[in-house]
């Protein structure tokens, strides 16, 4: 046993590259999922848009309270709604209306304005959770909602729903994930496996070249995470009543999209791993990085600012922002062209590069 | 010291194209570095469409080497080489198209069954839908696999992969095979049947190129023989040409009934190198025992003594090997 247990301490270590892939990266990756999770005390405060168009003292009062619990940023209704609805830097806006404070005081009721993305989901709650807390905090100066004499009205910025659920925020993001796994696992193996069976020296050799052979491969994997993607969400929706959007072709592009940039990365990993058995640690690594980066396992506006700075770099971000705009902003096809470009881009991108890398460690002749 | 036996062919430098498109395969001073070393040195060869060609030299001669640059897979560091006419850098896909490899490593997709294998190789090498239940039917009688298409590689023994091996080298009908040690840890039975399918190839027509580092293949199977080592073809022929030019001896070993006093008599017989005596036993070293053996009898029989047994040992590829290389084959 001791023989056996030397034996294969010695192999491992004495392959370099999986030392680093299996020590340094999961650092790495630990690192980036720490800072999404535990960021402390500096942690990004809610960011909440009001729109004061009242300017009497009932509209002050809220204001002063909202801002001991939220960063709060006075502006104009259009620079609000267009921090909602375009950028997505806010959850919900407060808009107090004209007269708010004057009908009040004359006893009148009035509506306070909420102007949300349901798509937000944890920082909308954020929001409706802190106007209660300030109901909680005005009641020693006043008691306005509980007098009833000013409600709250929600007006969606960027759909037709009011909210949505907790599963349909997580489940596209792990669907993604899972589809990430299987893909690049089974891209990068696949290719190194045609090594370990001897076939790569068939295939090297046979006519219309190498990547053509390459590129009917990826093409097998591509068909197989597009069907997966298909059904884990098609499963969520008949099952659990997730919503897929309003926009079948949008969701097909996209989906397309999402699993060409996966394919490509699985390329990648193939191209940049020696052996197959690099391609688990330095496969493991990347679904890891993206699926955090990319606001898989968590909204992106819980992350740190460094974090969200670098999240365009990551092709899940995309995938995820197309996902989000799709089935939580309802937003159609037109939503997703752009995402639907980059991974696009993105993908062409990882593909050619891994193929070269690909190319150049197995078949230079 | 190396001596070579034959001379290799030189090409007419004024014509090559013509003298390339009447062969299945021209060489012509092919050479191979890999990082300052070169493991192909100079291979000048030509080899007529329809013969069984042998390469036999020890492990790391340059057999797979040069095989691999006719197959196209490794680009030569100089040198041309031609393939029924089409240049191998500069009609690689011509040159693909026709022929065909079994490597020296199996070549199998162990979760797929042999019909499937060699269905999709066929594929790949664009062999027509209609023809291609056809071919691997075919491939698999060849290679005596038929009984077991519809069973997974995986289950199969190391000789069925390698008798597998070959069908998949064959089933896109090649006009030029090139296979690398393809008896290697093989039993008896598999064995027999790669042998059996080179022979039917070469009555279709088809040019094989074999390497082996057994000699006996080479003396069964080849037309021909190119023996290399050190990257560097030392010697080409058949191998009756290769025997007849070699100055290694053969041994005849005779018992006699009573041991000889003297050997004067068959130390003078014609073509007698070298005569050892032990007890009742005389081993007489000869070029060609054949010539020899009849005048050694009548020698022994003036001297009154009686044969009980007779035991020859020819001159064979490892004698010829040795004497050109100062080693053996099997070194």
């Amino acid at each position: 046993m001791l023989a056996v247990f030397r034996k294969d301490l010695r192999i491992f270590l004495r392959d370099r590259s999986a030392l680093v892939f299996s020590l340094l990266m999961p650092i790495l990756v630990i690192t980036v999922i720490a800072e999404g999770l535990f960021h402390g005390d500096d942690g990004p405060q809610l960011l909440v848009p009001v729109v004061n168009d009242d300017g009497g003292p009932v509209a002050s009062t809220f204001i002063k309270l909202l801002g001991e619990h939220a960063d709060v940023r006075p502006m104009s209704r259009a620079e609000a709604e267009h921090l909602v609805r375009d950028k997505h830097e806010a959850a919900a806006a407060i808009v107090f209306p004209p007269q708010l404070s004057k009908q009040y005081l004359q006893g009148r009721s009035s509506e306070i304005l909420l102007l949300t993305d349901p798509a937000a989901g944890s920082d909308l709650q954020g929001v409706k959770v802190l106007l209660l807390l300030m109901d909680k905090d005005a009641a020693a100066l006043a008691d306005p909602f509980a007098e009833d004499k000013i409600t709250l009205k929600e007006q969606n910025l960027t759909g037709n729903r009011l909210s949505v659920t907790v599963f349909e925020q997580r489940v596209p993001g792990f669907a993604l994930m899972f589809v990430l796994l299987a893909v690049v696992f089974g891209t990068s193996m696949s290719m190194h496996e045609e090594r370990d069976w001897g076939t790569l020296a068939r295939l090297l050799v046979a006519p219309g070249g190498f990547t053509r052979i390459l590129l009917g491969k990826l093409a097998a994997r591509f068909v197989v995470g597009v069907v997966q993607m298909i059904v884990l969400l098609a499963w969520a929706h008949f099952v659990f009543g997730v919503s897929l959007g309003t926009s079948p072709v949008g969701f097909l592009l996209l989906t397309a999209a999402s699993v060409f940039a996966v394919v490509a990365a699985g390329m990648l990993v193939a191209g940049l791993a020696q052996s197959r058995e690099q391609t688990l640690p330095l496969g493991l690594c990347l679904v890891m990085a993206f699926s955090a980066l990319g606001g898989l396992w968590w909204p992106q506006s819980a992350q740190p600012d460094w974090m969200n700075r670098i999240s365009p770099a990551f092709f899940t971000t995309w995938s995820m922002r197309g996902l989000n705009d799709l089935i939580l902003r309802e937003g159609g096809l037109r939503a997703v062209l752009l995402p639907a470009v980059v991974l696009l881009a993105y993908g062409a991108a990882m593909l050619v590069l891994g193929l070269r890398l690909f190319r150049f460690r197995f078949s230079a002749r | 010291m190396k001596t070579s036996l034959r001379t290799v062919h030189v090409l007419e430098p004024l014509r090559p194209q013509l003298r390339a498109v009447s062969s299945a395969v021209v060489l012509r001073d092919l050479r191979r570095e890999y990082g300052g070393r070169e493991v192909v040195r100079g291979v000048s060869l030509e080899i007529p469409a329809g013969e069984i060609f042998g390469l036999l030299g020890p492990n790391g001669a340059g057999k797979t080497t040069l095989l691999s640059m006719i197959s196209t897979r490794l680009r030569p560091t100089s040198g041309d080489a031609w393939v029924h006419g089409k240049h191998v850098t500069q009609d690689v896909d011509a040159v693909r198209r026709l022929l065909n490899v079994a490597p020296q490593e199996e070549a199998l997709y162990p979760s797929l069954t042999a019909a499937e294998n060699l269905s999709f190789f066929a594929e790949l090498y664009g062999v027509p839908r209609s023809e291609r239940a056809g071919r691997v039917a075919e491939a698999l009688e060849v290679v005596g696999l038929i009984g077991r298409k519809d069973d997974r590689v995986s289950s199969y023994s190391g000789g069925m992969r390698r008798r597998l091996n070959l069908g998949c080298a064959l089933v896109t009908a090649p006009r030029l095979v090139l296979l690398d040690e393809p008896t290697v840890a093989v039993d008896p039975q598999s064995r027999a049947h790669i042998f059996d399918a080179v022979r039917e190839l070469r009555a279709r027509g088809t040019t094989i190129v074999y390497t082996t580092h057994y000699l006996e293949e080479a003396e069964d199977l080849c037309d021909r023989i190119a023996i290399m080592d050190e990257g560097q073809v030392v010697a080409c022929g058949s191998l009756d040409e290769l025997l007849a030019h070699s100055r290694a001896s053969e041994v005849i070993e005779l018992r006699l009934q009573a041991a000889p006093a003297t050997v004067t008599p068959v130390e003078a017989v014609e073509g007698v190198q070298k005569v050892e005596t032990v007890g009742t036993e005389i081993r007489i070293f000869t070029a060609r025992a054949q010539h020899a053996l009849p005048r050694i009898y009548r020698a022994l029989s003036g001297l009154g003594h009686r044969i009980l047994r007779t035991r020859v040992t020819p001159v064979t590829l490892d004698d010829v090997f040795l004497e050109l290389t100062g080693k053996a084959l099997r070194d």
